[in-house]
């Protein structure tokens, strides 16, 4: 009888565990899901700093601005250790690259990471009854502001790319690429329908405490800026001439720094001269590396290798001595440009001499690797020890688009359409204290204005590009306009057609 | 007798050698030996021991069942004993069957030893319950245990190191502490390979904690027919350890313990200070730069900075005491291990301290229960390895020869390279891990009906995990430095539970039928929680204060913390039936149910079935004497593998810390995101394996082995293939998407004989092993291996072994510029400005200009092999294990450094070869000297280098005291040696260590691992 019984809680203790299996298999995330997460305004600000996250990523922003920007063009060399270093970056400028470069193809994905949280915003809360209507209407304008600017950095590299402005399914991962002038027209209709939407910037400021909370957010002077340049890169002069004269008549918040190298410093971030910023922030002992954390790296890639001490001794720099502006550069400043030294660093040039953060430059080593030229140092994003923090890790912003921008767009705009080119052209050169320009060929003198006044900006390669003087750079040819779609994209979407390069 | 004399040298040798500590615990164990009272009546017996075939045997124990008492046997085979008259005699002899024989009056005694050769009666533990080896259908291995303690390493699992075939064990890393990679047959995923490990019923993913010494059995489970039972987790093969248990009889004290030292056998070889010094004037001069050092010849050898960090005999001991015994009723197994294992690289360490206690009780005639308990506490101390840039295996290689340690002012010298000091980089990590582990289980046998019994088992595992990491502030230049101190301190919790509930029956019809059938549930959950802290800014650096309260910004800390929960539960059922001994047949069945799965997919069905015959037992064998094990099976089984899949991949979740920063003055605002994207549909990956497998035994068992075919077919694999740039999607989502084929060969084979008084066994093993990636759903290819931020290394098509190494082909060098010139006449960009003749030439079949990537080498190897052997004679024993891998390669990434033309970094030894001018060399590792070395520094095959190895994995003489001396002692056993461990290595690799390791898509990629040391133990091992 015992072991009958026995027998007996055997068999249940074996059939127990059936009875509640279903319920055990599920195991709640700790996270929540998109399914039910845009429950309140609070929420859709979350994911509306992330749809501004991807500006400040490390493979995008940080790096590819003046990569390609700046050491592809004839401003700069690329620097760092040596050629190996960075040896796909020595490929893009040599025209060389080829499609398993892999700054090409994080130059490709990164802006969609972007796009793809832009549209993740605006279908979550677009109609949504649990978000106010101003918050929907802001967000909604921000979100396409930003997904204009990821799509601007896709276009101006690869030229068409597939538009997407909403959350794919997987049927419609492999999307065929648009044409140049669909991804422009996209991006045009998302900042016009933006602008109206977006704050300007003197309404940021609390005009009791003066605190200014959202500074870095979009603002309609920025989606305008950014509009502009968008006319300016298909060429369309009239547009772009006339939305940067409403832009300098109306917007009188903007305006140029009175120092020209203040502009670089802690002092003109988020300035007056400020339009649209990329915005950073260390945090002291934080040593992260790359997205891991809210800082630059600009500061490190383009800090000094070398320099020398009190005795003239050359010792280790704080920096990898990457993006060196070159003698073709130094030699476009007229004699008595200021400019020149708020954008050059010479060999033995003391910087912040006299206090703490003093240091003398030192060009030895990137000398010494191989350029047939003389290089120098870059200082605009040459920031005081005072201001280091661990590698990724400093607080300066990159200066995406200033009001000098502007102005010069205005004058290139205009030497098209025949209107006053030598406003914008002159008003650059007054706040540095260069006379009225004496030349006679606007075009020669817009361009010239732009190289000095935005050099190592991150502007140079696109700027001979878009207005065809490519062949000013070594190994530049016209099918070289575009770069080449990385191989794995390709093999990811067969659809993808590849540029001719 | 002559032993006497050399069994005190012995000890006197011992003693010199394993020093004081393991001195004392000696003395420790002699007196807590026992003393023998005679009481009953003593009678004197003598016999002789012969083997079947009539011959002597001399040198076998013949001892008093329960006591010390004993002898061996003389040339003759011979002995004499005093005994009492009820004793029981226990005749062993290594090899042969150990016979008990009752005294019962008797005085003369013939004993006939049987050879226990085939180990055809020997018991194998299967999944959830045991197997007569002789009818086992499956394709499992056994190691012995004692093959397991021979080897003087950290580990159970690097003790399986060609122990077996089909069984891949890679170290990878050297750092004490750290558990190697294990593959059975191949790699059935790109995702987790890690075989399922079973200790005494409960499943656990690694068993870096467990005391090799307390191993009972360890059996490999390498095909599906014999895994299937473990469902699920059974996809990679599964190693069900058990551990010890008390005998009835006298209780028993061991020991075992050894000391030991270690060093590095190989490191790469580099050039002396005035060898650099001339290469780096050279490769300044040829890009038109003044030379920097004016007489090289002066620099002599100059730092030697591996040297400088690293320790030329690292201490190396274990420690190990044991109590077992018990009675009819109760028995019980006590033990306790010390382990402590200093890194060769300074400030790596490894310690660990576990006790056990295993209990078994018959309770009532129906009822036993029992548990096995374990507690583990382990640190583990390391220093930065396996990233490219600044590890510390790789800095004292890049660092420059002509550069000192420290200044003459006492503080250190600055790299001219911006190479960390590693001096100072090792003196300034502070990074320990500490471990406590709790594993154990109490199980329940009842016999319910004759043949029927229920077994229920419930396991737990709780392990503690507490990271701690200080960074304190130095300074040696600008760019080697930490200005601001940090401390981390980071803890997870892992807690999991088993229980299993199975009814077993067995009965026997008729006169030739034999069937048994198991059914059970088992239920498994895992609960894993973390967190961690990062402060800044502590008020000092001394090591008293490293606690998060005395940080100035304890409140705004970097902090991170979650948790994830699976859960599984399963059916499973198992009937075995054997007709005559002859025809064996088994099949099993699972159901798991698995919370990871999609709401509709949460269950998998997993069947086998398999066959075996017995073809000795057959009638016409009768009379094939030199036959005596022929066994074919053949098997075919599906099984699940989920072991890849994180939990709560069915939604797209939320993640946050995607911050951005806006306002003046700025703050940080935290941001969210959805960067994966979730699949409900996503479901159990189905590894099917066909089986066929011949055991043998032949010349009475002398010739004994097995050999295996197998075909692992992978389907619905588990991948997060990439998908489109297009979808800005950053985590893609779990698919079952892939489709991988293994085939291979495996070959055992031992030979076991004796000439006179000298035994000797020799064996060997070998697998072969061809993997294929049949499908990778909508993927072309899946890259991985990034080195340096300058494109990936491994590239996983299909059609071809996983992560092949993908790049440049270097064929050769550019010997004068006509070759150049004609090289580049069709390229549309003309001549690279920086090719000139010395530089390598990379194919271009097309002759475009554009060099062709292609498929440059395959870290998969087609062959692992192991020799091993023993000898002994008398007393004395000898073994050797010998392991190799063939076919392989390994990307050799700290070449990017060493073979650099600049002569930046120190440089290969073998750069002295260089490429001088026409005709001096073709070979792409030996391009020019030249600043600009990017045209040769890209990811191409100058990089690969064979990897394959043959190692001397352990060589161990010892020596066991004669009974007679031992007895004297009041001791039954004292065995003491001498071991090596990886004494040397045969291969062409110039990198520290062939044995690279890695997973999934990316493997065999050398970013400097720390390599494996070579060690020598001096050991006892005594029981009383």
């Amino acid at each position: 009888m015992k072991k009958l019984n026995i027998l007996t809680i055997a068999i249940a203790l074996i059939t127990l565990l059936g009875s509640c299996s279903q319920d055990l298999l599920d195991t709640p995330a700790p996270n929540i899901s998109d399914a039910s997460f845009f429950t309140s305004d609070e929420a859709a600000y979350d994911v509306l700093v992330g749809v501004y996250d991807p500006l400040s990523r490390y493979n995008y922003s940080q790096i590819h601005e003046w990569m390609i920007g700046d050491v592809v063009s004839d401003d700069a060399e690329k620097g760092g250790e040596g050629h190996g270093d960075w040896a796909e970056c020595q490929d893009l400028k040599n025209f060389r690259a080829n499609t398993e470069n892999s700054i090409l193809l994080a130059r490709w994905r990164e802006p969609y990471v972007g796009i793809n949280r832009a549209n993740k915003l605006i279908e979550g809360i677009d109609g949504n009854e649990n978000i106010s209507m101003d918050v929907q209407k802001r967000y909604i304008a921000e979100a396409k502001f930003l997904r204009a600017w990821y799509y601007f950095h896709l276009v101006k590299v690869f030229g068409g790319v597939p538009i997407v402005t909403s959350v794919l399914q997987p049927s419609e991962f492999t999307l065929p690429r648009n044409t140049e002038a669909e991804v422009y027209a996209q991006i045009e209709k998302d900042l016009k329908e933006a602008a109206p939407e977006l704050p300007f910037k003197t309404e940021f400021k609390d005009p009791v405490t003066l605190i200014d909370q959202e500074a870095g957010r979009a603002t309609r002077g920025a989606a305008e800026a950014m509009l502009i340049k968008m006319y300016v890169f298909q060429e369309k002069w009239s547009e772009a001439a006339t939305l940067a004269q409403s832009f300098i008549d109306n917007y009188d918040w903007y305006d140029l720094e009175e120092n020209y190298a203040d502009v670089f410093t802690k002092k003109g971030e988020n300035g007056v001269e400020s339009i649209f910023e990329i915005q950073h922030l260390g945090v002291e002992g934080d040593d992260e590396w790359g997205d891991s954390n809210d800082g630059n790296v600009t500061a490190i890639y383009q800090g000094s290798r070398e320099l020398y001490n009190g005795d003239g001794e050359i010792v280790s720099g704080w920096g990898w001595g990457f993006n060196l502006p070159t003698q073709d550069l130094y030699d476009e400043y007229e004699d008595g440009d200021l400019r020149r030294e708020a954008t050059i660093i010479d060999d033995k040039d003391v910087l912040w001499e006299g206090s703490d953060d003093e240091e003398i430059i030192c060009t030895k080593h990137i000398n010494s690797i191989g350029y047939d030229a003389k290089v120098y140092h870059s200082k605009k994003y040459y920031i005081p020890a005072s201001e280091r923090l661990n590698m990724s890790n400093s607080s300066n912003n990159w200066r995406a688009i200033r009001f000098a921008d502007v102005l010069l767009w205005h004058a290139e705009a205009n030497a098209h359409t025949g209107g006053d080119w030598e406003y914008g052209v002159n008003r650059v050169r007054a706040r540095v204290g260069l006379d009225p320009t004496s030349s006679a060929d606007a075009l020669e003198a817009v361009y010239h204005e732009r190289r000095v006044e935005l050099a190592m900006e991150g502007h140079r390669y696109w700027d001979l590009v878009r207005t065809g003087r490519g062949n000013l750079m070594n190994g530049y040819s016209d099918n070289k306009r575009l770069m080449p779609i990385p191989q794995a994209e390709i093999g990811l979407n067969p659809n993808l057609e590849q540029n001719p390069y | 007798m002559n032993e006497n004399p050399i069994n005190g040298i012995s000890i006197r040798l011992c003693v010199m050698q394993i020093g004081r500590r393991l001195f004392f615990l000696l003395l420790f164990a002699l007196i807590f030996s026992t003393v023998q009272v005679f009481a009953q009546n003593e009678v004197n017996i003598a016999g002789n021991v012969t083997d079947i075939s009539g011959e002597t045997l001399p040198g076998v124990n013949v001892s008093v069942k329960g006591t010390t008492n004993g002898t061996i046997t003389d040339i003759d085979g011979n002995f004499t004993l005093t005994v009492l008259e009820n004793d029981v005699l226990v005749v062993s002899f290594v090899g042969y069957k150990t016979q008990e024989v009752s005294v019962n009056g008797q005085v003369k005694f013939e004993i006939v030893l049987e050879e226990d050769v085939t180990d055809l009666d020997e018991v194998v533990v299967v999944g959830y319950g045991v197997q007569k080896k002789s009818d086992v259908t499956g394709a499992i291995s056994t190691v012995k245990p004692e093959e397991l303690v021979k080897r003087d390493v950290a580990t159970v699992d690097q003790a399986l190191q060609g122990q077996m075939a089909g069984v891949t064990v890679t170290q990878g890393s050297g750092t004490p502490g750290e558990s190697p990679n294990i593959s059975i047959r191949g790699l059935g995923s790109l995702n987790n390979t890690s075989p399922l490990y079973v200790v005494d019923g409960m499943m656990l993913d690694d068993i870096s904690h467990i005391n090799a010494k307390d191993i009972e059995s360890l059996q490999v489970l390498k095909d599906a027919s014999a895994s299937a039972i473990y469902g699920s987790r059974g996809a990679n093969g599964v190693i069900i350890l058990t551990t010890k248990k008390g005998k009835a009889g006298q209780g028993k004290v061991s020991f075992s313990g050894y000391y030991g030292v270690q060093n590095f056998a190989h490191t790469p070889e580099l050039t002396t200070a005035s060898e650099w010094g001339m290469l780096n004037n050279e490769a300044l001069l040829a890009s038109g730069q003044a030379p920097l050092y004016n007489n090289p010849e002066a620099l002599g050898r100059g730092t030697d900075w591996l040297d400088a960090i690293s320790k030329k005999n690292a201490a190396i001991q274990s420690y190990d005491l044991s109590f077992s015994g018990g009675t009819d009723k109760s028995t019980y197994f006590i033990s306790g291990q010390y382990f402590n294992q200093d890194g060769v690289i300074n400030k790596t360490n490894y310690e660990r301290l576990s006790l056990r206690v295993n209990t078994e009780h018959q309770i009532k005639d129906w009822l036993k229960v029992g548990e096995n308990l374990t507690v583990t506490n382990s640190s583990q101390s390391t220093v930065l390895e396996g990233d490219e840039w600044n590890n510390l295996l790789i800095t004292p290689l890049n660092m420059e020869p002509v550069t000192p340690v420290y200044n003459e002012d006492g503080s250190y010298a600055a790299s001219k390279n911006q190479v960390n000091n590693p001096v100072a980089a090792i003196d300034n990590t502070f990074n320990k891990d500490k471990s406590f582990r709790v594993l154990g289980n109490v199980y329940a046998d009842v016999t319910l009906l004759k043949g029927l019994t229920f077994k229920t088992n419930f396991g737990a595992n709780f392990a503690f995990d507490e990271g701690n990491d200080y960074n304190p502030v130095y300074y040696v230049s600008n760019t080697d430095k930490n200005d601001v101190n940090t401390l981390f301190k980071g803890h997870d919790k892992e807690t999991s539970i088993s229980w299993t509930n199975t009814m077993n029956y067995h009965t026997t019809f008729g006169e030739n039928h034999d069937f048994s059938a198991t059914a059970g549930t088992d239920y498994y959950e895992q609960k894993f929680e973390w967190d961690g802290t990062t402060v800044s800014n502590l008020p000092t650096d001394d090591e008293k204060y490293r606690v998060i309260d005395n940080s100035r910004n304890k409140k705004v800390a970097n902090s991170y913390g979650s948790f994830f929960e699976n859960r599984q539960i399963s059916y499973l059922a198992r009937v075995n039936y054997a007709y005559n001994g002859r025809y064996l047949l088994t099949a099993n069945f699972r159901a798991d149910g698995s919370s990871k799965f999609g709401s509709n997919e949460k269950w998998g069905y997993f069947p086998s079935f398999s066959a075996g015959w017995r073809i000795v037992e057959e009638d016409f064998m009768d009379g094939v004497d030199w036959v005596s094990n022929l066994k074919l099976r053949a098997g075919w089984g599906q099984i699940g593998n989920q072991g890849a899949i994180p939990a709560y991949t069915q939604s797209t979740l939320a993640s946050t810390g995607l911050n951005y920063v806006f306002g003046i003055p700025k703050s940080i605002i935290s941001g969210s995101a959805f960067q994966s994207l979730g699949n409900d549909e996503v479901k159990w990956e189905t590894v099917e394996t066909t089986n066929l497998g011949l055991d043998f035994g032949f010349f009475r068992g002398r010739l004994s082995g097995s050999v295996e075919y197998y075909i692992k077919n992978t389907r619905d694999m588990l991948l997060t293939p990439p998908v489109p740039g297009q979808t800005g999607i950053e985590t893609p989502p779990w698919l079952n998407a892939g489709e991988m084929k293994n085939t291979g060969v495996e070959l055992g084979l031992n030979w076991q004989d004796r000439i006179g008084q000298v035994r000797y066994s020799i064996g060997g093993n070998i697998t072969t092993i061809n993997n294929e990636v049949v499908s990778l759903g909508d993927a072309s290819q899946i890259d991985d291996g990034d080195f340096r931020s300058s494109g990936n290394v491994n590239r996983t098509v299909v059609g071809r072994p996983v992560s092949n190494f993908y790049g440049l082909v270097a064929e050769g060098l550019f010997q004068n510029w006509e070759e150049i010139n004609v090289y580049y006449q069709n390229a549309a960009d003309g001549v690279p400005d920086n090719v000139a003749p010395g530089d390598i030439r990379y194919r271009d079949a097309d002759g475009d200009g554009e060099y062709d990537y292609d498929f440059i080498g395959s870290p998969i190897p087609e062959l692992t092999y192991a020799f091993n052997g023993s000898i002994s004679y008398r007393g004395f024993d000898f073994n050797f294990l010998l392991n190799g891998v063939y076919s392989i390669d390994v990307y050799n990434g700290p070449g990017y450094y060493q073979l650099s033309s600049r002569a930046y970094w120190n440089t290969a030894k073998e750069r002295l070869n260089r490429w001088t001018g026409e005709g001096s060399t073709n070979d792409p590792r030996n391009a020019r000297m030249v600043n600009d070395d990017s045209h040769n520094t890209r990811i191409s095959s100058r990089y690969i280098e064979d990897g394959s190895y043959l190692r001397i994995q352990n060589v161990q003489l010892g020596y066991t005291l004669p009974e007679s001396v031992v007895a004297k002692l009041k001791l039954e056993s004292l065995r003491v040696y001498v071991s090596g461990q990886n004494l040397y290595t045969f291969t062409e690799y110039t990198g520290y260590d062939p044995e690279v390791g890695g997973y999934g898509t990316s493997i065999g990629l050398d970013r400097a691992t720390y390599p494996v040391p070579r060690t020598i133990t001096f050991g006892m091992n005594l029981s009383f």
